[in-house]
């Protein structure tokens, strides 16, 4: 891996079959709104010797046009949404209900992506601070770095995020510091 | 998880790490592969509802 600049890191990995359905929806997903991948996969993606079946991200807020332009875009390429089919209600359980809904190849359930709308400004800063991944196959959008660590690290505090915290940590020489700016950011948005 | 095995995870964690910089990433991610697709393979069996199931969420009609 190497960075092109500090907001871009080119990876040469060979992609597994869970690579391959991310690059294949974000790419449908970018057309139509900003996005960023986080947790699991973000760790995974770096390195992180386990697996997920799901694929977590944040889109920005966007219209009931733009989300039926997105699912009919989804839908002409293979997929299908898990929770429902009904556009309506998938857009309602994302803008009103403020839940994840969960997207997959056609025909299956896993691997999935779990979207959801940003919902505070906390959400909209790990949109904004997102980085390029370069692979082979296309580009990804993914959370920054040290916000991933300092958010399995400080909030979600399972043993499996701060299993990955510690190996994104240990991959990219984050500094506990630059971790630990992120605790008030946590504090002020009632995570912690 | 008992402390000892927590340990020997963490020691793992390191370990791989240190492994991970010293080869290409098409090295690492070769055998991290090896992992990834056997277990994606042997989960895209479920149905989506028995998914939901399992996750504790409800298909809407």
């Amino acid at each position: 891996m190497q960075w092109i600049d500090k907001k871009t890191i080119k990876m040469d990995r060979e992609l597994s079959e869970l690579d391959f359905f991310v690059l294949k929806i974000c790419s449908i997903i970018e057309k139509h709104c900003n996005y960023v991948l986080i947790s699991g996969y973000v760790a995974i993606f770096f390195g992180r010797t386990r697996t997920t079946e799901d694929v977590d991200m944040f889109i920005e807020k966007i219209s009931k046009e733009t989300f039926s332009a997105l699912y009919k875009d989804l839908q002409a390429n293979g997929f299908w949404a898990i929770n429902a089919d009904s556009e309506e209600e998938l857009f309602s359980m994302l803008h009103d209900d403020k839940l994840a809904i969960r997207f997959a190849e056609r025909g299956k359930a896993v691997p999935n992506l779990e979207v959801k709308f940003v919902k505070d400004l906390l959400d909209v800063i790990a949109l904004s601070e997102k980085i390029k991944a370069i692979t082979s196959k296309g580009e990804l959008w993914i959370s920054s770095i040290p916000m991933q660590i300092a958010y399995k690290k400080y909030v979600l505090q399972t043993s499996k995020d701060l299993e990955d915290a510690r190996h994104l940590q240990g991959l990219f020489d984050v500094k506990d510091e630059t971790i630990k700016n992120y605790k008030s950011l946590f504090k002020q948005y009632g995570r912690i | 998880m008992d402390e000892s095995n927590q340990q020997q995870r963490e020691w793992f964690i390191d370990y791989w790490v240190r492994h991970m910089k010293t080869i290409s990433d098409t090295e690492w991610s070769r055998q991290q592969n090896v992992l990834i697709n056997s277990v994606l393979k042997s989960a895209t069996q479920l149905s989506r509802r028995e998914y939901l199931e399992l996750k504790g969420e409800k298909f809407v009609h």
